[in-house]
């Protein structure tokens, strides 16, 4: 008995070791990340891994201001904002219509569908370009919210399978109240899907506020860059300026990560169900 | 909810049919697209000048064109190491977080937060903390003992080295996400069966070898798969962090088709480059359907 209680506890410090180094990799990046946003340019070069001794919110300051932050963080907003509400408006449809009929060629539809999950940004890029250019959209905000509004096949699959599993008895119910199919679909059962539509947000809002390959092709505009882009044009402004680019940096992940953080429970279903519906 | 039959006219075009438009027009067209363009030379600027040249764009790529297939090579190193470093170690760390440890759920909290942030934002993270002349990382080796490991922020500018980088930054950002399948997996494991074991005197070894392994077969494929379809589409960490160099040494397919088809002005050339990543995307998409039954639509 004495020898196993031996062993369990070298084991325990092992793992706790081995996980101690793995959270330092994941963070220690990050961290570093703040500790300089927080230090002068100079404070940066001279001691780059100390802990900051007179912190200062100027670099933030300036990264706003002169690095244009607030205009790339009101262009995230409305496209992530815009994007978001008509995704889950449309799949959210979408995925109820699947539930609710059986009809001739649902199968064919529901797998084309599904057939988006393989179809990845990278490899449509270029003829994708050509199309918004086409329709007059490119460097537009309605142009790259379109694009985003395709990416519904995720909230179609979690939507139809949730809505499938509501009690037909409520539906009939409903029915017998005197309410419309869209009274139905809006009033009595989105409402109970609740979980499943915070998880699909979830997950689509930081999909498409980290997106990098729609804003570079579709927004060359100066002046229409996203965050995540525009730390591309001050990455190459601020070469050296070690102090504003981490700050920039830092707004770029620390909402994203607050965000994650708060919501991480609906965060980590969102991305189970992704893998493992079965 | 049982399904109503009813006609696609009766009722569910209301619902479906909003949302398919838009997936047709920006999703499936310019899917379509990709593989007409392949077949053109055409510099994008004003259809007077598309020509329709059959498959001679696929003859040059696959015959005379050696940035393609060392494109291509340098995304099968990254698959390597994706599924070496990003699901080995997630199987790894999710077999230890099973022991129910204090700071379990804290631990498997953090190694999640990288995968939701920009791959923008990590790649340049990691070129200012490998910047030599900032030194970040050879200070932190240096005060924790690891001298012969500092240097490491110049194999960004060597060929051979370059692309390890990337893929340690690829891992880094990925890892969380395979922990965590692995982790829902083995929650849902019927704990009778550990019970069973320890009653006919399993040892913890024992009980990991031969219940919990097997148990894993399927979601390893599954986690294996999708790991290979982001090392095959990658594009942002090496745009990003490289831009494909140096002499073209971290070009991936997806780079490539960028170059051609986006700054050279290439249509048809990076769409044929595009249509092998589509191609691959499938192969890999239709087994994961196999094995998840996502194909499956309707029971």
């Amino acid at each position: 008995m004495k020898k196993i209680r031996k062993s369990f506890i070298i084991g325990k410090i092992i793992s706790y070791f081995v996980l101690g180094i793995l959270f330092v990799i994941m963070v220690y990046p990050l961290f570093w990340v703040l500790m300089s946003s927080v230090k002068d340019n100079w404070t940066i070069f001279q001691n780059p891994t100390g802990l900051p001794s007179s912190p200062t919110f100027k670099n933030y300051q300036d990264a706003w201001v002169m690095g244009n932050f607030s205009l790339y963080f009101l262009n995230s907003i409305i496209i992530t904002v815009f994007s978001l509400a008509g995704i889950l408006l449309l799949s959210t449809m979408a995925g109820y219509g699947f539930a609710r009929y059986k009809f001739r060629s649902s199968n064919i539809f529901l797998n084309l569908f599904i057939a988006g999950t393989v179809i990845v940004p990278s490899s449509i890029m270029i003829s994708q370009y050509q199309l918004i250019s086409s329709l007059g959209l490119l460097d537009t905000f309605l142009g790259i919210i379109l694009v985003y509004l395709a990416w519904t096949t995720f909230g179609i699959i979690i939507f139809r399978l949730a809505f499938s599993q509501i009690p037909q008895e409520l539906v009939d119910a409903a029915h017998i109240d005197g309410c419309g199919e869209f009274g139905i679909y809006l009033r009595i059962l989105l409402p109970l899907i609740r979980p499943a539509v915070a998880a699909v947000g979830i997950f689509t809002f930081i999909g498409i506020w980290n997106d990098f390959i729609w804003p570079l092709v579709l927004l060359q505009q100066p002046g229409q860059e996203t965050v995540i882009l525009g730390l591309l044009t001050l990455r190459g402004q601020y070469l050296a300026d070690w102090g504003i680019l981490t700050a920039c940096l830092s707004f770029a992940f620390a909402p994203v990560v607050v965000i994650y953080l708060i919501f991480q429970r609906h965060f980590v279903q969102g991305l189970g169900m992704g893998a493992l519906k079965q | 909810m049982i399904p109503k039959k009813i006609t696609f006219w009766g009722g569910p075009y209301l619902f479906i049919l909003p949302c398919f438009v838009v997936y047709a027009l920006f999703l499936l067209t310019p899917l379509f697209g990709t593989f007409a363009f392949s077949l053109t030379r055409w510099d994008g600027i004003s259809f007077d000048n598309l020509r329709f040249i059959g498959l001679q764009n696929y003859k040059e790529l696959f015959f005379d064109d050696p940035t393609f297939w060392l494109a291509l090579r340098n995304n099968l190193v990254f698959v390597g190491g994706a599924v070496v470093f990003q699901c080995i170690l997630g199987l790894a760390v999710a077999l230890l977080l099973e022991q129910k440890l204090v700071l379990g759920n804290f631990f498997r909290g953090t190694y999640l937060i990288p995968f939701t942030i920009s791959l923008v934002v990590i790649g340049i993270v990691f070129e200012s903390i490998l910047n030599p002349s900032l030194g970040v990382l050879d200070k932190v080796l240096t005060s924790i003992g690891l001298e012969e490991f500092t240097g490491l922020g110049l194999w960004l500018g060597k060929a051979k080295k370059a692309i390890w980088i990337l893929i340690f930054i690829q891992a880094w950002y990925g890892f969380g996400w395979s922990m965590l399948i692995f982790v829902s997996r083995l929650k849902a494991i019927d704990p009778q069966l550990y019970e069973a074991a320890r009653v006919d005197g399993a040892t913890e070894w024992q009980k990991i070898v031969f219940i919990t392994i097997p148990l894993l077969k399927s979601i390893t494929a599954v986690v294996v798969l999708f790991a290979t379809m982001w090392a095959m589409k990658i594009f942002t960490i090496p745009y990003v962090v490289t831009r494909g160099g140096p002499n073209h040494a971290t070009e991936v397919l997806a780079t490539w088709a960028f170059s051609h088809g986006l700054s050279y002005q290439h249509i048809g050339y990076g769409s044929t480059i595009a249509v092998v990543l589509v191609v691959i995307a499938m192969i890999i998409g239709s087994l994961l359907f196999r094995l998840t039954g996502m194909g499956k639509a309707q029971e």
